[in-house]
């Protein structure tokens, strides 16, 4: 592979690489075993969210929604957890509503032909957020489980629980997104719809799927949270659509769709628990982290428009 | 007439695109109180040269003269001052606003900032009526129908006090009885002393209201004439050219007497069978496109779609592949292909309905067979189709097609914007696919195309259609008589 | 619990002694208020006067943000800080990180809000339920014991807003003539605190006293109150008395609050949290206590 191919392809991979080395070098801690370990488990949910965040935007969408999915599904998980129903169940019932919530986020986009999926998912952020405060009262319901806890609290040897689901979901939306047809449908609508669908692609089947999946990742976001908080708490995931989005766009992905690796979403969703997780070790105030995670997040952007721009000059010049 | 009497008069007009010749040393001149027809086929330069005479785009080389003196417009708004005007098919209103508003639109008569609404809706009702018309100032554009809103369009060119009026197939989205309205108008403007340049491809319309023809081919000037005293076939003649009377004789095509694979009925009916390459002839808008994207499922008309024989719901595109359908849409980037997709994945994209799984390394070696059948030159499967050239982007719909194991092929425009060579490649893709059994409809505004390549042609006109003719008696001239409208 | 407290402390000592200075971190709930600013100061001076200290102070951007205040501890216990001074953003979430810190042998002082976990070194805050009975004691006289009252409340589940609500309750609860049409909750923010201020005046119009369980809420019931033209037709309580709380005192636009001496909540959790890294006895319950601020006595507070 030539030079330009690689850093295409591996560049946000290199971005975290130095941003660790430069981190090691500005904080004692941070290259430790512990440390690393924390921030693995740290950026967990946001990887989570970014996997589902990121088959929509390949379809050039977008799921505002999704930290108020997770809220919802964290609250309704804790409840279900506080009447007796076993660890197990309640975590294939909170994927489930997760997806049957992102499903009507598929369904309004598709059946009502809204311009764009901004809306729709703008209205389910203020219902889900909505709904998942008037069911607790806006209290967050707290000691769940030690069963449940594992998934966000506990670890298998040494490597944190949270981190093994992550890898699993990463390996399963890897495979869908490279290995099926349906995944390869998804690149095509994102690339042209219009060509997508004259070649037979079921569009509206495809997205309402693409929108389940984000309310899945965003509920197993939600299992994840309350095992590390030991509450379903209401506000759970205030904020989080933002980082999700962030994440995906810095691992290389575009808005106008039909480009995205699941390995550049997990990268880009390192990037910024490294980053967090850095600037908390040099007692860096949030206000300030909250400015650095936006200027990565250009950078990011930009570096990706000037890589794009040299690699299409380099091949008009060859033609 | 004497020189002078000449409203516009332009001398020795050339004009090319990127090295291609859109307009050839051309003459043109419209009088006074003159209504004045230009035709030509598609891609004569009709438009091109309306866009000289409106400011839009600059000639070349040549001269512009406008009541006499010479003028170099640089730019639309030059046009305007003079009295030019250009209403285009797109109508350019703003359709939140009133009908009085737009008429004024960005040139309200205003005194020291203040807009003066009673002038504006006063001399728009003054012009609405004077044009025949009785539409209300006040209503919105939005609520108004196609015909009425060219009326507007007409009354704000007048209220830019416009001398020359250019109208671009006006007629084309209007019912009969509207068109009788605009022709009315049209009148009406002559007596005002406003020319008006008419451009149309409905022969007969030309001859209700103009009083000269221009005719265009091939970027010349090949006949200006009085209307009265011409016939349609003067005209159809000038267009097509008379040394166009010879055809390629065709090759031979696998027996035609297959079985039916494919018929349509309701409004438009036809059958196509195996084996068989029927042509569609027509204007642009006489609904070729429509007809094939409806057959696809891409579409809204009504009727009833056979295939081998039984009756079948086509609600979407995956339906009519299903059935064996393929179609190679007019716009390759916008509809065919995802550009920024790999050849592999564009080769691939509409088969597979059945599995789950991609099978990587059987579709690589079916695609890259595919990619040396039909000559498709690219770097590699891995490459984005948007790198490739048109012929090859073209090429690599078919291939799409191919893979998918498609049997009724509906091909719209398939050679529009190619070099010659994968042309021809593709003239001899076509006639294997038919020689196989395969089924073709060819849609298409080359006439040399279809005479090369159909069995029979069937041209439409407004959505229906006109007649049918066998290869045998299909001639430039015949197609172009029924394409406008003329009855066999 | 003295004799585990000191295992821990000297536990933390040998820890600390290979050091050159004690790190010691101050995580509040957030930065974003006046009070939290006036621990934040009250912290600092404490860590001044100790040459052998080094303090930082880290709070995620909102209150509601409890797993970024998680975060920020995993990280401080990984870096083996000698001390940890929290006001924890949850019970339940927080607690198995201060666990974490146990394991780690760093000794953790509670600040302003009370968890009760088991091994927390000591508690320096103030009795919140106290506080909330004499605010509403205050109430009570200033309305005539008779009408209707209202209560804008922190983050739920909170022990130092549950407390002082409670507090609330138990003063009018022997008044028949009171009537508590509303408790809204509005996250300790002035933006909040207007708009639930905007909504009760709404659908209770004739409310004749609010509590704000905070002066942030209750400055921000204030504007609400004042957009109506209803300034001083309704008593206004709040509780923290920021220097912007006692101005409107001074000026009439709030009736008083209940000060807690926020530098001197810092500065003591501090200094405990120093004697802890140190290994030095440490007292368990530090109580600054609470003072009724009104017209009559805001001039020596603002001083």
């Amino acid at each position: 592979m030539s030079p330009a191919a690689l850093l295409r392809r591996f560049g946000p991979l290199l971005g975290l690489l130095a941003l660790c080395a430069v981190l090691g070098t500005l904080s004692d801690h941070f290259l430790t075993f512990d440390n690393l370990i924390n921030v693995f488990r740290q950026s967990a949910v946001n990887a989570l969210l970014s996997l589902g965040q990121l088959v929509v935007i390949i379809t050039a969408g977008i799921d505002l929604s999704v930290g108020s999915i997770l809220g919802l599904s964290c609250v309704l998980v804790a409840l279900l957890l506080k009447a007796g129903v076993p660890p197990a169940l309640a975590v294939l019932a909170a994927l489930g509503i997760g997806g049957a919530l992102g499903s009507v986020n598929g369904l309004l986009l598709t059946k009502l032909h809204l311009p764009h999926p901004f809306i729709p998912t703008l209205g389910m952020m203020n219902v889900a957020r909505g709904l998942a405060l008037v069911i607790c009262g806006g209290f967050p319901i707290s000691e769940l489980p030690s069963g449940f806890r594992f998934w966000g609290a506990g670890s298998v040897g040494w490597i944190p629980a949270p981190v093994i689901v992550v890898v699993v979901f990463c390996v399963v939306f890897h495979v869908f997104l490279t290995r099926t047809t349906v995944g390869r449908d998804i690149y095509a609508i994102g690339g042209n719809p219009q060509a997508a669908l004259l070649s037979g692609v079921p569009v509206d089947a495809r997205l309402i799927l693409v929108y389940a999946l984000s309310g899945v990742t965003a509920a197993a976001g939600a299992v994840v949270l309350a095992g590390r908080m030991n509450s379903g708490f209401p506000l759970a995931g205030m904020g989080s659509e933002l980082d999700s989005i962030a994440a995906v766009i810095i691992g290389g992905a575009s808005f106008f769709g039909g480009v995205g690796t699941v390995g550049g979403t997990l990268v880009g969703a390192l990037i910024m628990g490294v980053l967090r997780n850095g600037l908390n070790l040099m007692n860096v105030s949030a206000y300030w982290q909250t400015v650095v995670i936006g200027l990565v997040i250009v950078a990011a952007v930009w570096v990706d428009v000037v890589r794009k721009r040299a690699g299409e000059k380099g091949r008009a010049a060859g033609k | 007439m004497n020189q002078s009497a000449h409203l516009l008069e332009l001398r020795g007009i050339s004009k090319s695109f990127s090295g291609v010749r859109v307009l050839e040393e051309v003459d043109f001149e419209v009088r006074a109180a003159e209504v004045h027809a230009l035709v030509g086929e598609n891609g004569a330069g009709k438009s091109t040269l309306m866009n000289v005479v409106s400011g839009i785009v600059a000639a070349d080389t040549g001269q512009m003269l406008w009541e006499g003196q010479p003028v170099r417009l640089r730019g639309p708004r030059e046009a305007q001052e003079l009295g030019i005007t250009f209403v285009h098919q797109e109508l350019a209103l703003a359709p939140q606003l009133s009908t009085a508003e737009n008429i004024f639109l960005g040139r309200h008569p205003a005194g020291r900032g203040w807009v003066r609404w009673r002038e504006i809706y006063d001399r728009a009702r003054e012009l609405l009526d004077g044009l025949g018309h009785a539409i209300d100032a006040r209503r919105l554009v939005a609520d108004l129908s196609l015909a009425e809103r060219q009326l507007v369009e007409i009354a704000r060119a007048l209220a830019f006090r416009a001398r020359l009026i250019i109208m671009d197939e006006p007629t084309a989205p209007l019912a009969e009885r509207d068109a009788a309205a605009l022709f009315r108008t049209i009148r009406n403007l002559r007596e005002r002393g406003v020319s008006v340049i008419f451009i149309s491809h409905r022969l007969k319309e030309i001859f209700q209201v103009a009083d000269r023809v221009t005719v265009l081919r091939d970027g010349k000037r090949v006949l200006t004439t009085e209307v009265a005293g011409a016939s349609v076939d003067d005209l159809v003649r000038a267009m097509v050219g008379a040394e166009l009377n010879d055809h390629v004789a065709p090759e031979g095509v696998a027996g035609l007497d297959g079985e039916e694979a494919i018929r349509v009925e309701g409004p438009v009916r036809f059958a196509v069978r195996r084996g068989e390459v029927v042509g569609f002839a027509g204007l642009a808008g006489a609904g070729r496109t429509e007809l094939l994207e409806w057959m696809f499922g891409a579409g809204k008309q009504t009727g009833q779609i056979f295939v081998n024989g039984r009756p079948v719901k086509v609600r979407r595109p995956l339906d009519a592949i299903r059935h064996g359908m393929a179609l190679v849409p007019d716009d390759r980037k916008a509809k065919g292909l995802v550009l920024g997709a790999t050849l592999h994945q564009n080769i691939a994209l509409a088969s597979g309905r059945r599995r789950w799984f991609i099978r990587a390394a059987r579709e690589r070696q079916a695609a890259g067979q595919l990619l040396v059948e039909l000559r498709i030159k690219a770097a590699g499967l891995d490459q984005r189709v948007l790198y490739l050239s048109g012929g090859n982007q073209q090429k690599a719909v078919l291939a799409k097609w191919l893979y998918a194991g498609a049997r009724v092929f509906l091909l719209d425009e398939p050679t529009r914007g190619i070099d010659v060579r994968s042309k021809a490649e593709i003239y001899d893709l076509v006639r294997g696919l038919a020689s196989r059994g395969a089924a073709i409809l060819l849609a298409s505004s080359e006439l040399e195309e279809l005479l090369r390549l159909a069995d029979r042609i069937v041209v439409m006109h407004r959505g229906r259609i006109a007649g049918e003719l066998a290869r045998a008696e299909a001639t430039e001239e015949r197609i172009m008589q029924l394409a406008t409208g003329g009855v066999e | 619990m003295a004799l585990g407290a000191a295992v821990l402390a000297a536990g933390a000592c040998s820890r600390g002694g290979t050091r050159q200075k004690l790190e010691i971190v101050l995580v509040t709930k957030a930065l974003d208020s006046e009070f939290w600013q006036r621990i934040k100061s009250g912290a600092e001076e404490a860590a001044r006067a100790d040459p052998g200290v080094s303090l930082a102070v880290l709070a995620p951007a909102q209150e509601i943000n409890i797993d970024q205040q998680v975060s920020i501890l995993e990280d401080q216990i990984l870096k083996r800080v000698s001390a940890l001074a929290v006001s924890p953003a949850g019970v339940a979430e927080i607690v198995p990180v201060l666990d974490k810190a146990r394991a780690a042998g760093i000794p953790v002082v509670i600040v302003d809000t009370d968890v009760r976990w088991p091994y927390q070194t000591s508690f320096v805050g103030i009795d919140n339920r106290l506080g909330g009975r004499i605010a509403g004691e205050y109430i009570l006289k200033a309305i005539g014991g008779k009408g209707k009252v209202a209560v804008i409340r922190g983050v739920l589940g909170v022990a130092t807003q549950e407390d002082r609500l409670a507090g609330f309750r138990e003063a009018i609860a022997n008044s028949p003539g009171v009537e508590l049409v509303a408790v809204q909750p509005a996250n300790s923010e002035r933006a909040l605190g207007m708009q639930v201020m905007e909504n009760m005046l709404t659908s209770h119009p004739d409310v004749k006293a609010v509590f704000g369980t905070n002066d942030q809420m209750a400055l921000g019931a204030m504007q609400a109150i004042a957009a109506r033209h209803l300034t001083g037709k309704i008593v206004l309580v709040g509780f923290d008395a920021t220097r912007e709380a006692l101005r409107a005192i001074e000026a009439g636009e709030m009736n008083a609050v209940m000060a807690q001496y926020p530098e001197r909540i810092g500065k003591r959790a501090i200094e405990e949290a120093i004697k802890a890294a140190r290994g030095q006895p440490v007292e368990k319950r530090i109580d600054i206590g609470t003072a009724l601020v009104t017209k009559e006595n805001v001039a020596e507070f603002l001083r």
